[in-house]
């Protein structure tokens, strides 16, 4: 314990007053440490919300964002392009934060390559849309209602399928991803279709 | 390791918000220890 008691006795310079420094140079280190700092934070944040930052992992042929590039998300007669952290990294800051600290977990497992190559990905896929499905369920779909606000779509330009399910999906319970699932990334039944293939790809390599 | 820190997440989701101000507050202070730290040095 004798280091501890060195390691304070080191420490403890922080609390004696300056003599060197005036009190306006003091608070202007702190200001400018405290705008860097702000500025740097969301500097960080942002390089980690590109969608080359998240293809580093989830681009695989086939796979999560190989699909996006195929979606109407990707490409649309509106030029509306919600990229990857829109739909899948909340807006409002603490709920935001507590994704980032999540994604801990995901690093981990991207540096473990559990998910770097196409088979591999294949078989967490299921795993980690059913997280992100679960995920988007717990908070009633707020990434897509950020963009699609239900109250406020004109229902007449609609389907009429369309028309039914969305005027009866708030006494029905329902959320957006509740019936939006595969709509920018794989459907657990084309999934399911590339599994099978891969499946018979080893099976035909191995024999 | 994962199903870990799955478990732990999970566990830990219905105080986020408060982990997320601790974890802000941590990190602020700890800056704020940081650069009185050197100041210090400067001055010794």
């Amino acid at each position: 314990m004798k280091w501890l008691q060195r390691l304070f006795a080191k420490l403890k310079i922080v609390f004696i007053k300056s003599k060197k420094f005036s009190i306006f140079a003091l608070i202007s280190i702190g200001v400018f440490t405290g705008v860097l700092g702000v500025v740097g934070f969301e500097v960080g944040m942002g390089l980690t919300n590109t969608e080359e930052f998240c293809a580093g992992c989830h681009l695989q042929p086939g796979a999560t964002a190989d699909t996006y590039y195929e979606s109407t998300h990707y490409k649309n007669k509106t030029g509306v392009r919600p990229i990857c952290a829109d739909c899948h990294v909340p807006v409002e800051f603490g709920n935001k934060m507590w994704r980032k600290i999540i994604a801990s977990r995901e690093l981990w497992s991207h540096f473990l390559g559990n998910i770097d190559s196409t088979e591999k990905y294949l078989l967490n896929v299921s795993h980690m849309r059913d997280k992100e499905i679960a995920r988007m369920k717990a908070n009633d779909s707020q990434e897509c209602r950020n963009c699609h606000e239900v109250d406020k779509m004109d229902l007449k330009l609609q389907t009429a399928k369309a028309q039914e399910f969305h005027s009866t999906m708030k006494k029905n319970n329902k959320t957006c991803i509740d019936c939006h699932q595969g709509l920018v990334h794989l459907s657990p039944k084309v999934e399911q279709q590339l599994k099978n293939e891969a499946d018979m790809t080893t099976s035909n390599a191995s024999h | 390791m994962l199903d870990l820190m799955d478990w732990l997440f999970a566990l830990l989701e219905p105080i986020s918000g408060a982990l997320v101000f601790v974890a802000m507050a941590v990190c602020l202070f700890g800056l704020s220890f940081a650069i009185s730290f050197l100041i210090a040095k400067f001055e010794s």
